[in-house]
């Protein structure tokens, strides 16, 4: 893989990796501003990731925003903050303790006498943000608690010197996507040249660039991509303005290359991929995380999907609840339409008898499972990746489904739309495992490339078709698991048939036999291997000749990305696979094979990966190795680091 | 028209019933084949769609060229929405049973009633769980006595005050027993454009046939409260009658035809007062009686209507009409660049 991504800059001179957490209460519009905040650093062609760690609460809770920018593309969620911006008073204490030794601390002067006495030893900023928004002329009342925010936005971007007018087109094309005034975004652009000021007055000295994988050999084009990065990685860089990194003008961006880069949730991206693949119907019930997928599907196909006379051409329905909705999924899939639900752990829970009458009636069906924290209700607004297991084998007997598993956006749009062919074609469900992570953050990716072949419908008999053959629904013909099915309306006295998730014989017919019973079992295990074939391969990185390798599903390839770099400098080679589906591939046994000291790398309690590997492939059992998190964050890399060596001396 | 009518024959089911002998159900499975033969409608436009129980295996013994859907327990509604959405010139007939649509699929039925999705929804309702040996359901009355279980100690729900009270415009009850009834009440839902209830008492002979239980045929015998009788006439002549004329209304129905009803009780029932429909079903003279004919009727906007969906069958759309273009794709990503 080639890093970084076509379209980003590479700093020659100094490596930036910086780390702003932005601590709020939930409710006071600080999302919008985070986000602004985040698109401006994209924008000027910094790699951003970014993370937002909220409540399960409408208003009045803390919330924690992390915005990290770092020129070598190492973007996964970091803990240690190098600046926290304090709006909450309430959570300093705690905040603090995130915060390096040597950052810097923003509060708003109004709070002073919270932040009497603080024993922090860094430079600490006690500024009149209240103050700057009340300045602001003729500033109705009920903006003033949300423009507080635009005054951080303001501050952070003075300290990086960016240019006045990216400012402002990106707080104009926000306020314009959101389908606010120009009023507004004017507002808001003012509430922002008061931070700049604020941040003109008050310049910081910080630590940017540390910790960074180096390497000596400038010609070869190392996966980071940086040339030759600063002999003295921990410079510190005294009063950021002007910003003292130099943009390597080699790499520097072109319009063109700008525009080839979006920074977009996972969540949007499975809506444009299901409405590329010819999705007509969604139908969901309110569940964060998910619940932003159907609200985007809904808005792109109502601006697009519709006849010029305004007649929809899909319909999206908010079900009463989560069992309605994978049922109106499957009505429609079995008239050949195109549909799918969206939903997260629990919903996933009370959709699994339809999952398994998907199974075993064959009906073609989608799932977009987002995954969130825990068990029962668990934490409904964090990530984890804890239902690998319930969505590989949900429902009773021996149902089980092929699980379409992006680690990027990209991914999040192709394999949404790779879940439609795979359904169609195997008639059977397929579940799409995003996570809370990849679906409701902020990720940056490459334009996305629409599929141009034509949809893979599978094996449907028309009314002529019907004249020259026989037709029994459940008949293995092609040994290849899959049968061929008619429509309902169509008018052929063959056509007709039950369709039933009771024990049912090749022509559809009720059967308690068991011989008759257990030929449909067997046919749906041919079917299992037919998936196989049609399923994405892994992604493989296995240049190094090692015997250590890193395997994960989802989206943890950027920690982990980090973490190899960081280890080959300590020369450590290894090796890397990231799971893309289930039943898994035969290049995922050879990787294994391949290797003798293996790490597998998920955000669960109990290893679900590892666990599937090791059912599958028994030899290779003992080669494998947890490395877990589940707090509820993703991935950060010093907590894999640990782990990993934790478990390296274990092996010897 | 078809060129050539369809035979009886061709609405009959695909296998004989291996439901028990005398069972309501497979007099209403006759009554099927029966009411789609004389209206002629063409099997290949229909679609039958069940959940679980005795009730949810009839669709194999009627209307063999058409479609069926036996899913699973609670989810005949959502499933034929999903069917009816996606298809809309598909006629959908849904065939539950009282455990199905008064128990596990209880808010499924009244969320597909709200959303007024045109189809029949049939309810074969004898009280009692038949597969799993005569638990009482729901909708057994309080009271009622049989052999297995004794006395029910439990309120009944009655479906069809729940359908009305959802905004069902066409809520009536019949008894499998009474062609003649069953037969027009199907025929003028084939008339209606929405979602159209039809309650129908379907004794169960082997766990609920005791004359002191509602649901059986001897209690039914004794306690059909019959509100109407009902007559179709077809093409639009001139009938020599006023909308409401001594026992009899006349209600004109969508196509042209109207529905001339006799009234039967002295109740004058107006199936088009939403409070006497309640009322009718709500003012029992005792525990016994059961009110059966059409409950209430009114037009009322579809789904389709509501969420202005195209008149086409969305199923039909050819590919480039509903895969989102790849310039719309890139004006929606411009957003995020």
């Amino acid at each position: 893989m080639i890093w970084p991504p076509e379209g980003t800059l590479c700093y020659k001179k100094t490596m930036i990796d910086l780390t702003i957490h932005i601590s709020t209460v939930n409710g006071t519009g600080s999302l919008s501003a985070n986000e602004i905040l985040t698109r401006i650093f994209f924008r000027e062609g910094f790699p951003v990731g970014n993370y937002n760690f909220f409540p399960s609460n409408i208003a009045g809770l803390p919330c924690t925003y992390t915005l990290r920018i770092n020129s070598a593309g190492y973007i996964s969620y970091n803990p240690e903050g190098d600046i926290l911006i304090n709006l909450n008073p309430k959570t300093l204490n705690k905040d603090l303790q995130n915060l390096k030794p040597s950052g810097v601390l923003v509060t708003d002067k109004k709070n002073e006498k919270y932040t009497r006495g603080l024993s922090f030893k860094g430079t600490h900023l006690s500024l009149p943000l209240t103050e700057a928004v009340n300045s602001l002329p003729n500033l109705p009342l009920r903006f003033k608690k949300l423009f507080k925010n635009m005054i951080y936005v303001g501050l952070v971007c003075e300290w990086f010197n960016i240019p006045e007018d990216s400012i402002s087109k990106t707080v104009s094309d926000f306020f314009q996507r959101a389908g606010k005034s120009k009023d507004i975004a004017h507002l808001n652009a003012l509430a922002i040249n008061k931070g700049r000021e604020l941040g003109k007055q008050n310049s910081i000295s910080l630590l940017i660039s540390k910790d960074f994988p180096e390497t000596n050999d400038s010609s070869s084009p190392r996966k980071t991509g940086i040339k030759s990065p600063s002999p003295n990685l921990t410079q510190t860089v005294n009063n950021i303005r002007p910003l003292t990194v130099q943009k390597n003008s080699s790499a520097s961006l072109s319009k063109e290359n700008k525009r080839k880069r979006i920074l977009i949730d996972g969540n949007t991206a499975v809506a444009l991929g299901a409405l590329s693949a010819g999705c007509q119907l969604l139908s969901w019930y309110p569940i964060t995380p998910s619940s932003s997928l159907a609200e985007s599907f809904e808005k792109i196909a109502n601006k697009y999907q519709k006849t010029k006379e305004g007649g929809k051409k899909f319909a999206v329905f908010q079900a009463e609840d989560e069992l309605a909705a994978i049922h109106h999924v499957l009505g429609a899939g079995w008239v050949g339409l195109r549909a799918m639900t969206a939903t997260s752990g629990p919903g996933l829970s009370l959709m699994a008898e339809g999952a398994g009458l998907a199974y075993f009636a064959e009906v073609p069906a989608v799932l977009c499972d987002v995954q969130r924290a825990g068990p029962s209700t668990g934490l409904p607004t964090r990530t984890q990746q804890g239902d690998l297991l319930s969505a590989c084998f949900l429902s009773h007997g021996d149902a089980r489904h092929p699980v379409l598993i992006p680690g990027t956006v990209e991914e999040s749009f192709s394999f949404a739309f790779k879940a439609f062919d795979l359904a169609e074609q195997t008639q059977t469900l397929v579940i799409l495992l995003m996570d809370l992570d990849l679906g409701m953050n902020l990720h940056s990716g490459s334009l996305f490339q629409p599929e141009k072949q034509p949809l893979k419908r599978g094996k449907v008999l028309r009314k002529e078709d019907l004249d020259k053959r026989d037709f029994a629904r459940y008949k293995d013909e092609d040994k290849d698991g899959v049968s061929y099915r008619t429509l309902p309306g169509t008018a052929h006295f063959k056509a007709g048939y039950f369709t039933r998730g009771s024990g049912h014989n090749e022509e559809a017919q009720y059967t308690e036999d068991p011989k008759e019973y257990s030929l449909m079992l067997d046919k749906l295990k041919r079917k299992w291997e037919t998936v196989k074939s049609l399923i994405p391969d892994p992604v493989i990185e296995s240049e190094a000749e090692t015997s250590l390798a890193f395997i994960t599903f989802g989206n943890n390839e950027n920690a982990l990305r980090e973490v190899r770099d960081i280890l080959e400098k300590k020369e450590v080679k290894t090796n890397y696979m990231r799971i893309r589906a289930y039943p898994f591939s035969e290049k995922v046994g050879n990787f294994l094979k391949n290797h003798s000291r293996i790490f597998i790398v998920e955000q669960n309690r109990e290893g679900q990966l590892r666990q599937l590997l090791n059912s599958e492939f028994p030899n290779e059992r003992s080669k494998m190795k947890s490395i877990l998190q589940y707090d509820g964050r993703p991935f950060f890399v010093k907590n894999i680091l640990q782990q990993f060596e934790k478990l390296t001396r274990n092996y010897q | 028209m078809n060129e050539k009518p369809f035979e009886k024959s061709d609405y009959e089911g695909a296998i004989p019933s291996t439901l028990c002998i005398g069972c309501g159900h497979d007099q209403i499975s006759r009554h099927l084949v029966q009411a789609f033969y004389e209206a002629q409608i063409n099997p290949f436009e229909v679609a039958k769609v069940s959940g679980i129980g005795c009730s949810s295996k009839t669709p194999n013994y009627f209307l063999k060229l058409s479609q069926g859907f036996n899913t699973v327990h609670g989810r005949m509604a959502p499933v034929a929405l999903g069917i009816k959405v996606a298809s809309r010139h598909l006629k959908i007939i849904g065939v539950s049973g009282d455990g199905d649509t008064g128990s596990i699929g209880l808010g499924s039925f009244l969320h597909t009633i709200k959303q007024n999705i045109p189809m029949i929804y049939l309810v074969e309702n004898n009280g009692v769980y038949g597969l799993t040996k005569g638990q009482f359901s729901a909708t057994a009355r309080e009271g009622g006595y049989v052999k297995s279980r004794g006395y029910n100690p439990r309120p009944a729900l009655d479906l069809c005050q729940l359908a009305l009270s959802a905004g069902c415009g066409f809520v009536a009850r019949s008894f499998s027993g009474d062609k003649k009834q069953m037969v027009s009440l199907l025929k003028l839902a084939f008339k209606y454009e929405g979602f159209a209830f039809i309650d129908v008492i379907s004794p169960c002979v082997a766990y609920g046939n005791e004359r002191d239980f509602p649901h059986s045929f001897p209690s039914m015998k004794e306690h059909n409260l019959i509100l109407n009788e009902l007559d179709i006439i077809e093409e639009q002549k001139p009938i020599q009658m006023n909308r409401k004329e001594g026992s009899n209304q006349k209600i004109l129905l969508p196509d042209g035809s109207s529905l001339i009803l006799k009234k039967l009780t002295d109740k004058d029932h107006d199936p088009e007062n939403y409070n006497q429909a309640l009322q009718i079903l709500t003012q029992l003279p005792d525990n016994k009686t059961i009110v059966t004919g059409l409950i209430y009727h009114t037009p009322k906007k579809t789904f389709f209507q509501k969420m202005n969906q195209i008149p086409k069958s969305l199923v039909s759309l050819k590919e480039e009409d509903i895969r989102l273009s790849e310039e719309n794709l890139n004006n929606v990503l411009k957003q995020f660049t």
